[in-house]
């Protein structure tokens, strides 16, 4: 298990260099340079924009200034924001808590809906409710996350509060007069997440049927059911157990899809996170912060895999570790 | 392929009557004769949900093509013309079928628009998309060795970045027009698809028919088009039209947030984002493009799902 480990640890490294690269070589095909506005101030001379651009490195070439940028990046250092001269890593930092408090959420409650009803329809299968799961799983994962939000904040902020029915918060993180306490956090909490688990939820549905039936046909089960062992007991013991491990990986595939779901769940409710901040980084052309914010969450993710796989190994004799 | 001879339609009702009889037996052998293509065809047709999700889509296409027909005809509108005095004109509203927007445009004439633009950034997206996919699976899958372990980690390195960041960057940093926009939602799509290619294609190009044609000297660029390719195509099919769905979100996503299609050209998403500013006037505003998105998104995933259905008999969900 040790070697398997360090195995897929190395195999990290050419994908954390693969994604630096690519970031550092996207922003780097920009027309232009830092220094270009510069160029169109008059009571800037030619002399100083050359020592200003020797000074920041830009007359290294490409690949110095990559392995220059990299190695503050191993080091932390994500440079400066180009808009609020903040350092782009504590920025991130700040704001990292309450998206991964929002998606940790959002992946809470798709698991808590989507398992049972999963494993329903596939005990029972072709019946009204498998059918009418089924159905909606595809109109559910159709549904446009945004549009969605939307609709949320209409019905349950804004209606009903017309209605005089106890109404939800219609976005931000907490209560800004009162500072906020927990069950205020949790009140602002509940649409943005249950809007982000929902496509999930739809999709993840569909897979735990399509795990559950192909293991309710194995033989053990058969066995199961032979020896006089309860419905529940076939379903619980023998048969959830080996449907919902494939899940785990799943779980891993789901990380980027939800961060990327954050951009636009954070900007509906206006939810202070990272979704947030690469949004207005991007309406603000910071670029320094995307940029920092794709490298920070692409190792997230690449981690998120890795605990994935482990875990499946872990979980899984039968995954063989060579 | 539409042309199904009397006989087999025979074929299929008796089929259907006699299923599991002998008769039923000795009739699906003559069945069989029929190539893979026409078996598709009509598994394909005899699905009702999917048949549904396909005629929306047509008519959705249609009425994209036909934007300036509708517009000049039965709106009488342009996607640009405004009219102050008819601002937030409700829906059915005199000369407004859907009503009119903050500064009087007509609703309907912009989302016929809006699927011009919607449907075809992803139309263009998946065509790139396949293309990239498809290229880069074969050659990884056929050639082995050194060009695929680093193709593939190009892969991984891809799939690891999350889709909407990577996005946001280059939008961040370049301007991008529709044709544009496409190619870069192409850009970061292809990787599932050339990891589902490379599997097809290692398992196909080690069967006989492969080995022969080889045998034969048949040139490389030769065995991938006519001995691979077409036994991958499935797959690639299935992929696309279950894609598709994706692309349409992602575009209305990125227009939403302003950073796709940029007005005054109406997109789905654009529409929906300027129409959030001013739901206290109107909520149809808000309602009508994410209800054509959904619809349109719906349809085709439906169509997708009756695609994989039919074109691999292995699949039975």
């Amino acid at each position: 298990m040790t070697r398997y480990i360090i195995r897929r640890l190395l195999q990290v490294i050419p994908l954390l260099i693969g994604i630096t690269l690519i970031t550092f070589l996207l922003a780097n095909a920009v027309p232009g340079s830092p220094v270009s506005n510069l160029e169109f101030n008059p009571r800037t001379s030619q002399e100083d924009i050359d020592r200003i651009k020797e000074s920041l490195g830009l007359n290294d070439p490409l690949y110095v200034r990559y392995f220059t940028w990299l190695g503050n990046v191993v080091q932390g250092d994500l440079g400066i924001s180009m808009r609020t001269y903040r350092p782009v890593s504590s920025t991130i930092v700040e704001k990292l808590p309450n998206t991964l408090l929002l998606t940790g959420t959002a992946l809470v409650l798709a698991l808590i809906f989507s398992i049972p009803v999963g494993v329903y329809s596939a005990v029972k299968r072709n019946t009204p409710f498998d059918n009418a799961a089924t159905a909606g799983s595809v109109a559910g994962f159709s549904m446009p996350t945004f549009w969605l939000g939307l609709m949320a904040i209409l019905l349950f902020a804004v209606k009903f509060q017309e209605w005089g029915l106890p109404a939800l918060p219609p976005g931000g993180t907490h209560d800004l007069r009162t500072g906020g306490g927990f069950w205020d956090r949790i009140e602002h909490l509940i649409l943005p997440a249950a809007v982000l688990a929902f496509v999930q939820t739809a999709a993840w549905t569909r897979y735990i049927r399509s795990q559950m039936i192909e293991v309710l046909n194995q033989d053990y089960i058969r066995t199961a059911k032979a020896k006089g062992l309860k419905d529940y007991i076939v379903i619980f013991r023998h048969g959830l157990r080996n449907g919902i491990l494939p899940l785990v990986t799943l779980l891993g595939i789901a990380i980027p899809d939800l961060a990327g779901g954050s951009i636009i769940i954070e900007r509906i409710f206006n939810y202070n996170g990272v979704g947030l901040l690469a949004f207005n980084a991007a309406v603000n052309k910071d670029y320094t912060l995307v940029m920092g914010i794709v490298v920070v969450l692409s190792t997230l993710v690449i981690f998120g895999n890795l605990i994935a796989d482990v875990c499946y190994a872990i979980l899984d004799p039968r995954i063989r570790l060579d | 392929m539409s042309e199904v001879s009397p006989r087999t339609n025979a074929v299929g009702q008796a089929r259907e009557v006699n299923e599991g009889g002998q008769l039923g037996d000795a009739l699906q052998q003559s069945v069989k004769s029929r190539s893979y293509v026409q078996m598709a065809v009509r598994r394909f047709r005899r699905n009702k949900t999917a048949m549904a999700g396909f005629a929306v889509l047509i008519v959705m296409i249609i009425m994209a093509l036909g934007a300036d027909v509708i517009a000049s005809q039965i709106t009488h509108h342009t996607p640009e013309e405004q009219s102050l005095l008819d601002r937030f004109a409700p829906i059915g509203a005199d000369g407004y079928v859907l009503g009119a927007d903050d500064v009087g445009r007509d609703t309907a004439t912009r989302l016929v628009y809006g699927a011009r633009v919607s449907l075809g950034v992803a139309g263009l997206a998946i065509i790139f998309a396949v293309s990239i996919g498809a290229a880069v699976g074969l050659t990884s899958g056929f050639y082995g060795g050194w060009v695929d372990s680093i193709l593939m980690r190009l892969v991984d390195i891809v799939l690891s970045i999350p889709t909407l960041f990577l996005l946001l960057l280059i939008t961040t940093l370049w301007r991008v027009g529709p044709v544009l926009l496409a190619l870069v939602i192409a850009a970061v799509s292809w990787v599932t698809l050339s990891r589902l290619v490379r599997g097809e294609v290692i398992s196909v190009k080690s069967r006989e028919y492969v080995e022969a044609a080889r045998v034969i000297g048949v040139s490389d660029f030769r065995l991938i088009w006519r001995h691979v390719l077409p036994n991958v195509a499935p797959v690639m099919i299935v992929w696309a039209s279950l894609t598709v769905p994706a692309l349409i979100l992602v575009e209305a996503a990125l227009s939403f947030l302003g950073l796709g299609v940029q007005p005054p050209t109406p997109s789905w998403g654009n529409m929906l984002s300027n129409a959030q500013t001013f739901w206290a006037h109107s909520v149809a505003l808000v309602i009508l493009p994410g209800l054509a998105i959904y619809i349109t998104v719906f349809s085709i995933n439906l169509m997708g799902n009756g695609l994989r259905d039919a074109l691999d008999p292995r699949v039975t969900d």
